[in-house]
């Protein structure tokens, strides 16, 4: 069910094989029947690597998520897939010591490195010597043709609210292993910290290598982008379909869960249950779509319907035995269109039902008067009705933090007012919400004028005109504002790159932006602007072309989430690119909405619960 | 055969093959006062170096001063070394045996069962014990071979030493089955694990007529009976045995003794051979006072002569004979070799070598032999290239691979690689031969050794230009070459800290990726502190540099440099590590200042060690930070009076800072609203407060109907009117209680929140009837047309829309009213058009 990534201008489908085949070594490695615990962060990568039956044929017995409580029942050899998270460390502690001695083997698969930090907790929780550890190097997995992702669901609460680098370090050694695959990548852009940390790790990695990289370079670009760089973007209602649908059904590793009615009539029915349906390019019909503005998709979907209904049709036409087995063919095509077709007409009338709502539109409304800093008082006002219906607090936080961030921080009155709000409204425990958010940068008191106006003037983050039928700019997936992270891609490939930027404009952004050659050895030919060979040249000229024939493949590394909205404006970019033959892979850290990112910036109180018997001595 | 009578006059014919002894080197030491048969020699295979020990069961002329010393010799006999073997040792007692590893150190072992490793160049390198038995026992015989050593006690045990590394350390004794003998064997051979058929090692022991094989589990006879066999040797495979008997019998066996594959009568009676060892891997070499006695695979033998006593060293495709004057090597002649050289050969390969000759004295001889040879060509060709690569005389080097070239000529497509390697091998060969390095390779031990072992040798004897240059030359890695260089520069130290660190640098700084982790260790253990860490700077790999300067003591430069690296474990890897090892006041000072490190060791604290993160605050003067600790801790109380107490004190910490007077607040407010939710709990049974927010406690309030209640928390907590409205509508909707709901709206002419929120709740609860009451009080007339057109009333929202001049509306409300409405509502309309 995962993408067959058959689409990739590079070959993607190796970084997964790689991934198979080093799980299937360990599982190999451990003889007899295992149980597989699985955190449960990486149940959904391990399902775009691997599959159940996969996993079967190489002893694996059972397979259960790693949550607190004993393990019953598991096989002789105990498998643990984990992130080297401390949490876990303490969960799977407390199974070890919780099973008799000497009824099971551990063993600790830690993904994507080994640390000592998680080696020294099990130490001090008194079972390492139980178990043996190994490190399993799944980092970057493909998602789908041009999307890869580390999927560390917490990367951006921990570099920037907890201060713990780890995912940037993670972010280059994988980005070192791309390299090591598809060779060296000549040129890197950055903008932002975060950004420069990667490259400079990176150069230094290149310099710890003894060895030059002989591989032909396959990507000719990398450009980081630090998530600091822009961050109103993803807290923005995205009008893409597949923005909507992660907004209101929320996708997980590529897959949404749908009610089964909106299968259609072949679906599975009768439990009720959500079933799990793949949104990736294996799909023709939602490849197609999953781009548009929402605002078009009615139509669009409409016309579809019609095609299908035509080629049923054609049956009548059909008269000699050729016509018969063209019409077979299209009329297969046409089925598996009828099906996806099916599914993606009542995903959109259930998005519809939400478009249409007066709610949505208010929000819209709210987010847009932000984005072109008017009328913050009805905009406050707005939010504080919010607060009042006790609406879902991300909303809120994503609210507050749009203002907060367009304006540059909010008065201290308002701040204070605010604050209160949510933490009467919704608890006591957003109090450390709140700090995390002004730790952020994200919710602040004001500290005097905002440039934003400034951002959108100079980047033409608010284009006058939007097309969304037919785009002619990226503005078009926030119908009319433009994601600033991906008009600097859009930038970095106009002519004098990010050096034509002025630079008091430039210097809106966080600091820095950069850019860097790497060597290349010798011998090694690369894409650049060389004319193609002439008719009837040296055949060795052309081989040595044929690497600057090929467009220019750049990969767009963000670091902190992605928004599907920004994702959609670079696929736009590479489409409307097709004179200047550009493309574009992307790799992240995860793939983030507005809610992802603020429930990382949530505190949740651990309590434990009061008994009445306690209660005696209290009084108000 | 033009050029005199070649090589092959000095060939001796065994059977099918010949044989030739040609001597390498002159020795360079003092011939006259060396006599081998005085000494115990040791000497490693593939050329390498030798060490003399005197013999002390043979009697000795009287000392001639150099005492008791060990010298350790190149082949060609250049003092490289002498070794006091008691001056470092622990032990007083004498030498059993020595030996060489593969990686060229020298293994002494003592009477006492003290083993002591020696480098090359005779420096100490370990010393471990081989028996914890033979202290008190003693040692009676001893083997080493390249990887390990074997032991037996004078009670005739055994134990078996293997080495893991070079720097011998955990070396672990293991105790071989007790063969159970009551004298000393005849003779013994061990066979080293990577050659045994069990992957461990196993002892050959010549006992009464027998031979038993043990293992670490048990000693098996082999049941053979023509002993007792007074000398063994095992063949350089592994694979098979030589066994001389007391009746002056040559046998050779399968390893398994399954075979007997040849048996000799020597003649010589119960006078047993001082040496009996392989030649290559398939002839035999017994030794009797100056005397080689060889036999070959078919039971023939040919006899050498010495001039003076001589030591017979196996290697894999001959021996090497050391003698007081000369060093030899006597092995097989290739075929190669043979097919060129042998008297009135015919073969191709010689009579291109003969057309090359003719050639060079301009006789058109030279075009008769080559057509001659024109079909096998190739062949002879590369048997001139092979052959080129046996011979030791430069000359005849010179003029094979010239007659390769002359062949080649001759041929239109030839892959010159094969000519190019071998060229280029024969120039490594002829430099690590030259005298003053003295390592008589031979083509097939360096093809066997393989050059990178080669280099490790030559730097192991110091020859680090040589060895530069062979790995320039080879195109092969130099970073061992230089970095052993370093070490060894460090070592002798000669200069500066300054200077040595440039002149490292210097030398080092070209090479991409290249490590100077082990130079700097090498500079740290010889004192030369300050010269370790200018080293360090130099090192790509943090991971490796990290550490050191952990062992080094340099914590703070060890932080920096993990920081600085941005692997976060690495981090981690500092702070645990001082963390156990030194107190909390160094850990908090190294960590202040590095937000990095400081945030990290917060994280790991939140999770592993509270207390320590609350000291760890409080340090840094961050009261709001351990504030936040206390609250945590307050939720996760067992007793709510426990909760109340941290909750308290955490609202004094608060207090302490103006930055979270805004904390201070909302603790206190919790506190009373707790106290509160407790409260409320115990007068309701069946209802839950405790932790609900301040906004939900009032709606639930509301919706159970404790109004009153809710009113006291509104005044208490200063709740705002509009949320207060908004808690009440929707408390009161949610319960259904309408007339509570007219109330609450009746209360005040103006609603904080409007009428639309009571009017919605209504519809939402489906009692349009209620809506309706509230419905007028709205001011927007597109509100109201909306609303009155959602509970049905089309009439009115016409009305509405009329007034709001909402066109588009009342379209649409044309649409789904009923026909009478609807044509009030196109009158309505018409007054548009």
């Amino acid at each position: 069910m995962a993408a067959n990534l058959s689409g990739a201008v590079v070959n993607l489908a190796a970084l997964r094989e790689h991934a198979k085949e080093e799980l299937m070594d360990y599982l190999d490695m451990i003889r007899g029947d295992k149980e597989l615990v699985i955190d449960s962060n990486l149940t959904g990568p391990l399902g775009l690597v691997t599959t159940v039956p996969f996993l079967q044929q190489h002893g694996v017995a059972n397979l259960r998520k790693l949550e607190a409580g004993a393990l019953r029942d598991a096989a002789r050899n105990v498998v643990y897939i984990t992130r080297p998270t401390l949490k876990n460390m303490k969960m799977i502690a407390r199974q070890i010591r919780g099973a008799v001695e000497g009824t099971h083997e551990y063993f600790v698969l830690f993904a994507p490195r080994k640390t000592l930090i998680c080696e020294r907790v099990l130490e001090e929780e008194g079972v390492l010597g139980d178990c043996t550890l190994f490190e399993f190097a799944m980092d970057l997995i493909p998602l789908d043709d041009d999307v890869l992702s580390l999927e560390m669901e917490s990367a951006f609460r921990e570099c920037y609210l907890d201060g713990d680098r780890t995912a940037l370090y993670s972010v280059a050694t994988s980005l070192m292993k791309i390299q090591a695959m598809y060779g060296t990548i000549p040129h890197i852009m950055g903008a932002g910290p975060a950004a420069k940390l990667v490259a400079d790790m990176m150069m230094r990695m290149a310099a710890q290598s003894s060895e030059a990289n002989m591989i032909t370079p396959e990507i000719d670009r990398v450009i980081l982008i630090d998530r600091a760089v822009d961050l109103v973007t993803p807290l923005c209602t995205p009008l893409t379909y597949e923005g909507l649908i992660n907004e209101e059904f929320g996708i997980k590793n590529t897959f949404v869960w749908l009610d089964p009615a909106m299968l259609g009539p072949d679906g599975p029915s009768g439990t009720g249950r959500q079933v799990k349906h793949p949104l990736n390019s294996n799909d023709k019909l939602y490849t197609e779509i999953r781009d548009h503005n929402f605002a078009i998709l009615g139509p669009l979907l409409h016309a579809k319907a019609e095609g299908v209904r035509q080629s049923y049709d054609m049956r009548h036409e059909v008269q000699t035995i050729s016509d018969v087995k063209a019409y077979v063919g299209t009329f297969k095509d046409a089925q598996a269109e009828h099906k996806s077709l099916t599914v993606h007409t009542n995903i959109t009338e259930a998005l519809m039902r939400v478009t249409r709502a007066d709610a949505f539109h208010r929000q819209l409304e709210a987010e847009q008067a932000m984005l072109n800093s008017v009328d913050s008082a009805s905009t406050v006002a707005y939010i504080e009705e919010c607060i009042n219906k006790q609406e879902p607090l991300t909303k809120v936080l994503r609210l507050i933090c749009i203002l907060s961030l367009t304006l540059n921080g909010v008065k201290s009155k308002m701040f204070d007012f605010l604050r209160r709000e949510i933490v009467q409204a919704y608890g006591f425990e957003h109090m450390f919400t709140l700090h995390n958010l002004e730790k952020l940068g994200l919710f602040k008191r004001s500290e005097g004028k905002s440039s934003f106006p400034l951002l959108v003037k100079n980047f033409n983050l608010l284009p006058d005109e939007v097309n969304e039928a037919d785009p002619d700019d990226i503005s078009y997936v926030f119908s009319g504002y433009a994601p600033l992270s991906v008009r600097l891609i859009e930038l970095a490939s106009r002519p004098g790159s990010w050096a034509a930027i002025p630079r008091p404009v430039a210097a809106l952004i966080p600091e820095p932006m950069f850019e860097a050659q790497q060597e290349i050895p010798q011998g090694i030919s690369l894409h650049d602007d060389l004319p193609p060979a002439a008719p009837g040249a040296d055949p060795a000229d052309a081989m040595r072309s044929e690497a600057a024939q090929r467009s220019r493949v750049t990969l767009v590394v963000y670091i902190g989430g992605i928004a599907y909205a920004e994702l959609a404006a670079i696929r736009f970019l590479a489409s409307a690119a097709t004179d200047r033959r550009e493309d574009f892979i992307v790799a992240t850290t995860k793939l983030i909405s507005g809610r992802s990112l603020m429930e990382q910036c949530m505190e949740q109180l651990e309590t434990r619960s009061v008994g009445d018997a306690d209660l005696a001595g209290a009084s108000f | 055969m033009a050029d005199t009578l070649g090589p092959a006059a000095s060939w001796k014919s065994l059977h099918d093959r010949f044989y030739s002894k040609e001597e390498v080197y002159e020795m360079m030491w003092d011939s006259e006062s060396i006599n081998l048969a005085n000494y115990i020699v040791a000497a490693a295979p593939y050329g390498g170096p030798i060490a003399l020990y005197r013999d002390k069961t043979k009697l000795q002329e009287a000392s001639r001063g150099r005492g008791d010393l060990i010298s350790v010799y190149t082949s060609a006999g250049r003092l490289m070394a002498q070794i006091d073997p008691r001056a470092t040792s622990t032990t007083s007692s004498q030498v059993v045996t020595m030996g060489w590893t593969a990686s060229a150190h020298l293994v002494v072992v003592h009477e006492d069962g003290v083993v002591n490793v020696y480098d090359v160049h005779g420096s100490f390198v370990a010393t471990f014990t081989a028996a914890p038995d033979a202290m008190a026992e003693g040692v009676f015989d001893a083997k080493v071979w390249a990887g390990g050593l074997v032991v037996l006690t004078t009670s005739f045990q055994m134990y078996a030493v293997e080495f893991r590394d070079e720097t011998f350390a955990a070396i672990r004794p293991k105790k071989l089955a007790d063969p159970e003998l009551t004298e000393a064997p005849w003779s013994w051979a061990v066979i080293p694990p990577e050659q045994a058929l069990s992957r461990s090692v196993e002892v050959l022991l010549a006992t009464k007529r027998t031979v038993y094989a043990v293992d670490a589990s048990l000693a098996q006879d082999q049941v053979v009976s023509e002993g007792p066999y007074v000398r063994m040797a095992l063949s350089p495979s592994g694979k098979f045995v030589a066994l001389y008997n007391a009746a002056g019998t040559l046998y050779v066996h399968t390893v398994d003794f399954d075979k007997n594959l040849s048996e000799l009568d020597t003649k010589k009676g119960d006078l047993p051979p001082d040496q009996l060892v392989w030649c290559g891997t398939d002839s035999v070499i017994m030794y009797w006072n100056k005397v080689l006695f060889m036999v070959g695979p078919f039971s023939d033998y040919v006899n050498y002569y010495e001039d003076s006593a001589a030591a017979v060293i196996t290697e894999t495709d001959g021996v090497r004979i050391i003698t007081s004057e000369r060093c030899q090597l006597l092995r097989r002649v290739p075929n190669s070799v043979q097919s060129i050289f042998a008297l009135g050969g015919t073969e191709p390969p010689a009579l291109l070598y003969d057309a090359l000759e003719h050639y060079q004295n301009n006789s058109p001889k030279a075009y008769d032999s080559i057509s001659l040879v024109r079909d096998s060509l190739v062949d002879a060709v590369e048997a001139c290239i092979d052959a080129a690569g046996h011979m030791f005389e430069p000359r005849l080097q010179r003029k094979l691979l010239q007659a390769a070239s002359f062949g080649k000529c001759f041929l239109e497509m030839y892959d010159p690689t094969k000519f190019v390697e071998m060229a280029r091998n024969l120039r490594v060969l002829n430099a690590v031969r030259f005298y003053e390095v003295g390592m008589p390779l031979t083509y097939a031990q360096y093809l066997e050794l393989t050059p990178q072992v080669l280099i490790n040798r030559l730097v192991n004897r110091h020859h680090h230009l040589l060895a530069y240059r062979i790995c320039e030359f080879l195109e092969l890695p130099t970073d061992r070459v230089l970095v052993h260089w370093a070490c060894a520069k460090i070592v002798r130290g000669m200069g500066t800290d300054h200077e040595l660190c440039q002149a490292i640098v210097e030398k080092l700084a070209p090479v991409k990726g290249i490590s100077y982790v082990e130079i700097a260790e090498t500079a740290f253990r010889r004192g030369h502190t300050e010269l370790a860490t200018s080293l360090l700077e130099y090192e790509p790999r943090p991971a490796q540099q990290v550490p050191l300067l952990m062992t080094m003591r340099e914590n703070e430069l060890a932080l920096t440099k993990a920081i600085y690296s941005g692997d976060t474990d690495l981090v981690y890897l500092v702070l645990l590590e001082l963390k156990q090892n030194s107190s909390m006041e160094s850990l908090f000072r190294v960590v202040a200042g590095k937000p990095l490190a400081a945030d990290l060791l917060a994280t790991y604290c939140k999770s592993q060690d509270l207390e320590m993160l609350k000291d760890f605050h409080y340090q840094a003067d961050e009261g709001h930070e351990s504030a936040n600790i206390m609250v945590r801790e307050a939720y996760a109380a067992p007793t709510a009076s426990e909760r109340d107490r941290l909750l308290r004190q955490a609202i004094t910490f608060y207090a302490e800072s103006r930055e979270s007077v805004f904390e201070a607040n909302a603790t206190k407010e919790q506190l009373n609203l707790l106290a509160f939710q407790t409260d409320m709990q115990r007068q309701n049974p069946g209802h839950t407060f405790v932790n609900l927010s301040l906004s939900s406690t009032i709606y639930e309030l509301v919706v159970i109907g404790l109004v009153k209640d809710a009113d006291k928390l509104r005044k208490h907590f200063k709740v705002p009117d509009k949320r207060y409205s908004w808690l009440m509508v929707r408390g009161l909707a949610a319960a259904s209680n309408w007339t509570e709901l007219e109330k609450f709206a009746s209360k005040s002419k103006k609603s904080p929140i409007g009428f639309e929120p009571f009017a919605q709740v209504c519809i939402d609860g489906h009692v349009p009837r209620e809506a309706a009451k509230y419905i007028p009080r709205i001011p927007s007339h597109d509100t109201k047309a909306k609303l009155w057109a959602e509970i049905g009333d089309f009439a009115s929202a016409a009305d509405e829309a009329f007034q709001a001049e909402n066109v588009d509306m009342l379209i649409e409300l044309e649409r789904r009213a009923s026909p009478d409405v609807a044509s009030r509502i196109r009158t309505h309309l018409a007054k548009f058009r």
